[in-house]
């Protein structure tokens, strides 16, 4: 029988596409601009502080640890760069500088350069890195202690601790044009959900984030806060309330797409981002945190390697 | 590939960032201002926010300070802080002993000066029952106001 081929891959030489991994990293710093503005115009210079140091120490610790290790120096793949700028978002903006400096330093040398460095950390380094220190130091992390002295137009207060504490009634108040541009209480560069989606799209746009995790992981939050909030419609608040605070919109598309931590195929993709949303939601209203998805994130990150079992099988038999 | 070029261009922005960051912190702290805007109260019971700027401003509630903050005897004093007075209060303050050291005799019911949680109980829950205004209070109702 005649079988058509199935694959068929010329000879040498090849044209190299001319994008490598700091033409990514660059263009996720880009991605990442527009929320960190907005978060800078809402809580002006001591945010502006905060993103410039994190992302400055976080270079700071992948020279002095590529030095010290005699790897080669990989600061110039601005790696490090996107890690200290998505970590410095989610801080509050009135964290100590030696509070920054130890997140970056947990972020780059535990998150990343411990397992090997760029493409070997089975966590989103930020991430993991916000998760040691909130447990750490718990009250720099809680927005409503960290920002009492900063004057606000909108309402006073981190909405996700509002809802969890006193129901959605609590919340009920808040436009959700207000959570869209970023006027709520909450990180650095993390509270606009509008600026991270318009950052989000340019990445799937320009193939640097596959579609699958973010929509996955957003259709998982969305349905799972939309059964909650229909069985207790007072005690826990709307889908697009969760969708658009807290760190829903930067964990979607700059967390839970970290490349060495989330898988490659599609389907273990959209059982990925669908298992973060669905975590985020279930820790969010039944767990003991008000924000559930540094711990989604890092389970789902646990369970990356499993997910990625599921694949097309090889062509061909082993002998 | 990582050319050397980029590695220069981090070290630069490295540099100019760190500058920033310095200057950052060094010139715009954020310090807590002569009126408070939002208050925290930690306590046994979990933590309290209070918006202070809400309750006070004109925009807001528009109260004075002295519907909450006490007058001073035979002087006009700005008003100060809940703990200066009453307990717990911060280390190092012995005085006053006595509501007496500030209050002439009719102005209060009992010189024992009271603690601080029984003294913003009273406080909030008075206030907010007179205007039937805020979070419901009651001995099942911590959980309107106190987050644990």
């Amino acid at each position: 029988m005649n079988r058509p081929k199935k694959l068929i891959v010329s000879h040498a030489p090849f044209w190299h596409i001319g994008s490598a991994v700091p033409e990514r990293n660059y263009n996720t710093l880009i991605a990442t601009l527009p929320a960190a503005l907005v978060g800078i115009g809402i809580y002006g210079a001591p945010a502006l502080a905060v993103l410039c140091l994190s992302v400055a120490s976080a270079i700071g610790w992948e020279f002095l640890l590529t030095a010290i290790a005699k790897r080669p120096n990989t600061v110039g793949d601005g790696n490090a760069a996107v890690i200290g700028m998505i970590f410095g978002m989610l801080l509050p903006a009135t964290v100590p500088w030696w509070l920054v400096v130890t997140g970056t330093f947990v972020a780059i040398v535990i998150g990343k350069q411990i397992f090997g460095g760029i493409g070997a950390n089975p966590f989103s380094p930020p991430v993991l890195a916000y998760a040691i220190l909130s447990v750490a130091w718990r009250v720099y992390f809680d927005y409503d202690a960290q920002l009492l002295n900063v004057q606000v137009d909108f309402a006073p207060f981190y909405p996700l601790g509002a809802a969890k504490a006193f129901g959605a009634g609590a919340v009920a108040d808040i436009p959700l044009s207000d959570l869209l541009i970023g006027r709520q209480i909450g990180g650095a560069g993390s509270t606009s959900a509008l600026a991270l989606l318009i950052g989000g799209i340019y990445l799937v746009a320009r193939g640097y984030v596959r579609w699958e995790i973010p929509l996955a992981f957003i259709a998982g939050l969305f349905i799972t806060a939309t059964m909650f909030h229909a069985a207790h419609p007072e005690a826990y608040a709307g889908p697009l309330f969760h969708l658009f605070t807290g760190f829903s919109m930067i964990g979607a598309f700059f967390l839970a797409t970290d490349d060495s931590a989330s898988p490659v195929n599609t389907l273990p993709m959209l059982i990925y981002g669908a298992v973060g949303g669905i975590m985020t939601m279930l820790i969010r209203n039944i767990g003991a945190y008000p924000e559930g998805i540094i711990f989604a994130i890092l389970l789902i990150n646990l369970m990356n390697p499993l997910v990625d079992k599921i694949r097309p099988k090889a062509i061909g038999k082993v002998a | 590939m990582i050319s050397q070029k980029h590695r220069m261009i981090m070290y630069g922005v490295t540099v100019l960032l760190l500058a920033v960051a310095i200057v950052g912190y060094a010139a715009f702290p954020v310090k807590a201002p002569e009126e408070p805007i939002r208050l925290m109260y930690h306590t046994n019971a979990g933590k309290v926010l209070f918006d202070h700027q809400t309750h006070a401003s004109a925009l807001g509630f528009a109260l004075s300070c002295t519907d909450c903050h006490h007058l001073h005897a035979g002087e006009e004093i700005e008003p100060v802080s809940c703990a200066m007075c009453h307990p717990p209060r911060p280390s190092g303050m012995e005085i006053p002993e006595s509501c007496l050291d500030c209050h002439m005799t009719d102005e209060i019911e009992d010189p024992q000066i009271m603690k601080r949680s029984d003294a913003l109980h009273e406080q909030c829950m008075s206030c907010h029952e007179h205007y039937g205004k805020g979070p419901s209070f009651g001995p099942d109702e911590c959980a309107k106001c106190h987050v644990m």
